[in-house]
């Protein structure tokens, strides 16, 4: 799975003003509402639901990243989005670090596949010290989006 | 000492697979043990001591292979535990998985620490 399959690029954004967990949370989740992948009435329950799955252990999962994430009935297909956060915020990391860089995903209940292909690319990708840095550091959405197609084209270590 | 080395091959049984918190998980339980632990699905092998990262970018669904090698004083136990972990399906409450999943307390006791 390439980051095009999931990541929705018209909300993708590379400066969240919110400065706590779920403010950041709940910017990102507008995002996917204004670029029309989730419906106004779920919006709620979706931001509830990956608030909930927070309290079960942190999704900052080190290096200053975080994947805030949620099965949810109300999306028939993964939808994801990524964001930076210039001054990062605090998401009781595993390593304690802020989180500067999000990925978003909310998956339909009957589909855990897609979710762990997700993670898949998104993890390998990360594990590459370049693109992790490069993208922390994007100024603008176009630069994030061009990050996502490199990776995509394979030309980061993956 | 003569270093032990200890080689388990599971298959991922729980309905979602190895998922982030699964991963932060088996990742916490493998640092307990001084041994040097990788963890490897087909050729890919990962180190399952550092960031959940490394579980992550296995990829591994449920009716996945993956293979536990453990090499140091504890390997044995090091492979016991997590393949222990594996079975016991992470607390996992997805209404699809399996109905043993909330009977196997070793691996979910030791999973209360991550």
């Amino acid at each position: 799975m390439k980051f095009a399959d999931f990541i929705c690029r018209e909300a993708i954004r590379a400066d969240l003003t919110a400065d706590d967990k779920e403010g950041v949370i709940r910017e990102m989740v507008q995002t996917l509402l204004d670029a029309g992948k989730i419906k106004p009435d779920e919006q709620e329950s979706i931001v509830k639901a990956i608030l909930k799955r927070e309290e079960l252990g942190s999704t900052g999962i080190g290096r200053g990243v975080a994947v805030p994430h949620t099965k949810h009935p109300s999306v028939d297909q993964l939808v994801g989005t990524v964001a930076i956060s210039r001054e990062g915020v605090d998401f009781h990391s595993l390593d304690g670090e802020k989180v500067q860089l999000l990925f978003l995903l909310i998956s339909p209940p009957d589909r855990p596949g897609d979710h762990l292909r997700a993670l898949e690319n998104i993890s390998r990708q990360l594990r590459d010290d370049t693109f992790c840095r490069f993208l922390k550091r994007s100024k603008s959405a176009d630069d994030i989006r061009q990050l996502l197609d490199e990776a995509d084209n394979n030309q980061f270590g993956a | 000492m003569a270093e032990n080395e200890a080689t388990r091959t599971v298959t991922v049984t729980n309905y979602e697979g190895v998922h982030l918190r699964a991963a932060t998980l088996l990742g916490s339980l493998a640092q307990r043990f001084d041994s040097t632990i990788s963890v490897a699905k087909g050729n890919h092998v990962v180190d399952a001591k550092s960031t959940p990262l490394q579980w992550l970018s296995l990829g591994a669904g449920q009716g996945e292979v993956l293979v536990l090698k453990a090499v140091g004083q504890d390997a044995a136990e090091a492979v016991d535990a997590l393949a222990g972990m594996l079975a016991a399906h992470f607390e996992e409450t997805s209404h699809r998985c399996h109905d043993d999943a909330s009977q196997a307390p070793s691996g979910e006791e030791r999973g209360k620490g991550g």
